[in-house]
């Protein structure tokens, strides 16, 4: 009954978002819609604005004018428990000295769900369990975090997020010190795990492998977006990213059917 | 196998805490039977048991030692509360009650005390350690606390600078007083369990038991704060806020207990960074091993005081900074072979 005004109404919607440090600029006027349900990648080249739009989007950063909303709600309206019970986000590093055990941090998970005097519960345990499952990190439950390589972190964080439950995960550049084959492991779990994503990706094939959606963004403003096919052009490329390329069809098709855009840069082009 | 593992955990965590409040209540009993009157485990019996045991032995026994002795666990537990606290929201493995300043202020209040008004024991000497370190705090959260970027960094900063300028003012105090006063001060700037008494220690014993309490209904928060505040914002903790309130709850407990002990350094570096060795600090067995830990450490740290020289007394801060010392060394030393 709802579907259809479900699919339509975006679960996030920013609006003339600017933000800047100290008089510069570095955001400009970004417009961006998040249906739900969809896996949406965020590219651009170093220094475009990517982690702070994504910063924004998690109220590390308050716009300095614009408008996002959440489900309708002004994200700045929300009490900061109730924002983080729908919104999980995955960042690139996650330093710890301090010998906490991945049970610990994947059951941080729960902190924005809990009051401040409630203590676990077995229904609690259970879905830190489950989520561990998921993520495969049954054999490292009980080592300290620190002493885990990069690509299980990444998957130990998925699990908090698994466990906070969220409508919308954001990631921030998840992957992009881990190796090919964690980098496209922790892709997937993500998009296994059935919400709805926002995440910046360095590999465009990779981007282009995963989103539905992605949206592309230069000097603090967005110039593309659309469906990988549709944004990953070769004009893009040389306008955006500044590389000689061809694009071609990926032998293989996405889960949805459609064809996949694989890039192939050339070199000695500067 | 998950379940194992967790179940594995749960059982290390239980022992560990099992250990710790055995080791804690041992201790706290077997302290009693030292020190310049010579005084058998019967004896510390015999005071708890036999009510009316009016002799000389029990009752310094149930006079001075017992106070003191609890008034040392006390302060340890609070010591190494306070440490595990900022050691936390300010993700540094350095961070200690004594580096934001708290026991300089404390020292320049009875400083000041003594200097101009030369009054050199009693109540109105811990008051004014107590306004000391109340005023560091203050200043301390004037600077950092609406600061919205870099908070760690200008609160450790900031700190360090308070923490010089009161004890520069110290220094200037202490040149122009007499000798006798300065001995005093000296006496009391080494930290000494000395002074217990019944009456006056339900105080620390109000702080520290409710800034645990608030400590452990926190804790998934502070847990939150060792990931880094990107990550503990994501996760619903307003983090300037609540690093500014555990910055208050652990200068409270400091204040407290520099004001009625003196300046005693390192236990609340240390006894963390031990704790964390054998078990995660991120579960309620973790925090409260850390805390019984620091208070046991501490009631043998004053037994050694009271019983290492004959009829005299060494001050508590000298042997916690020399055992301090070696395991901080120590810890660089393994660190360094570990990278």
């Amino acid at each position: 009954m709802h579907t259809k005004s479900a699919l339509n109404t975006p679960l996030l919607n920013v609006k003339n978002v600017s933000w800047g440090i100290a008089n510069k600029s570095i955001l400009n006027n970004i417009n961006l819609q998040i249906s739900p349900g969809k896996f949406v990648g965020l590219i651009g080249p170093n220094g475009a604005g990517k982690s702070s739009l994504l910063r924004c989007l998690y109220r590390f950063n308050r716009p300095t004018s614009g408008q996002i909303t959440f489900n309708n709600h002004d994200i700045w309206q929300l009490k900061s428990e109730d924002y983080a019970k729908q919104v999980a986000v995955v960042l690139q590093e996650t330093p710890s000295q301090f010998n906490l055990s991945v049970f610990d941090v994947i059951a941080l998970g729960l902190t924005p769900h809990k009051s401040l005097f409630s203590s676990v519960t077995s229904n609690d345990k259970q879905k830190i369990t489950q989520a561990i499952n998921t993520v495969g990190l049954e054999q490292h439950s009980n080592q300290s975090f620190e002493s885990l390589s990069g690509g299980e972190k990444q998957r130990a964080l998925i699990a908090r997020a698994i466990v906070q439950q969220p409508q919308l995960l954001i990631m921030d550049e998840p992957t992009s010190h881990l190796d090919v084959k964690y980098q496209i492991q922790v892709m997937e779990l993500a998009k296994s795990i059935g919400v709805t994503v926002f995440a910046s990706f360095h590999d465009l094939n990779l981007a282009a492998a995963m989103c539905d959606e992605l949206v592309v963004i230069k000097n603090g403003e967005i110039t593309h977006t659309g469906t990988p096919t549709e944004v990953l052009t070769e004009n893009m490329l040389g306008d955006v990213f500044g590389v000689c390329a061809q694009v071609n069809s990926h032998p293989q098709l996405s889960k949805a059917g459609n064809s996949i855009p694989h890039i192939t840069y050339f070199y000695g082009y500067e | 196998m998950v379940m194992n593992n967790m179940s594995a955990v749960n059982t290390r965590h239980s022992l560990a805490l099992c250990i710790s409040i055995a080791a804690a209540l041992f201790s706290l009993f077997a302290a009693l039977s030292f020190g310049a009157a010579e005084t058998s485990l019967q004896d510390v019996l015999n005071s708890f048991l036999l009510s009316n045991d009016a002799s000389f032995n029990s009752r310094i026994i149930y006079e001075l030692r017992m106070p003191r002795t609890l008034l040392a666990f006390l302060a340890g537990s609070g010591l190494a509360i306070a440490g595990l606290i900022l050691q936390t929201v300010t993700r540094n493995p350095l961070a200690d009650p004594y580096l934001f300043g708290i026991s300089s202020g404390a020292s320049f209040g009875v400083v000041l005390l003594m200097a101009f008004a030369s009054i050199s024991a009693g109540f109105m000497l811990s008051a004014a350690a107590l306004l000391g370190s109340l005023l560091a705090m203050s200043l301390l959260i004037l600077i950092a606390g609406r600061q919205q970027s870099a908070q760690v960094e200008l609160m450790l900063l900031a700190g360090v600078a308070l923490s010089f300028l009161f004890s520069a003012f110290t220094s200037l105090l202490l040149y122009w007083s007499d000798p006798q006063a300065v001995a005093a001060i000296l006496f009391w700037t080494l930290g000494s369990f000395a002074r217990a008494q019944w009456a006056t220690l339900w105080l620390p014993l109000l702080v520290i038991t409710l800034c645990t309490f608030v400590m452990l209904s926190f804790r998934r928060q502070l847990n939150a704060m060792l990931l880094g505040d990107e990550s503990a914002i994501t996760l619903g903790v307003r983090v300037q806020r609540f690093r500014i309130l555990m910055l208050v709850l652990s200068s409270l407990i400091t204040a407290v207990l520099v004001a009625m002990c003196g300046g005693i350094g390192f236990v609340g570096l240390m006894v963390p960074h031990i704790v964390r060795f054998f078990i995660s600090q991120g579960t309620i067995a973790g925090l409260l091993v850390t805390s019984l830990v620091g208070g046991t450490f501490m009631v043998w740290v004053d037994v050694l005081s009271r019983s290492l020289l004959k009829n005299q007394e060494l001050p508590v801060g000298v042997i916690t900074a020399a055992i301090g010392s070696v395991f901080f060394l120590s810890l660089l030393f393994f660190r360094k072979r570990r990278v």
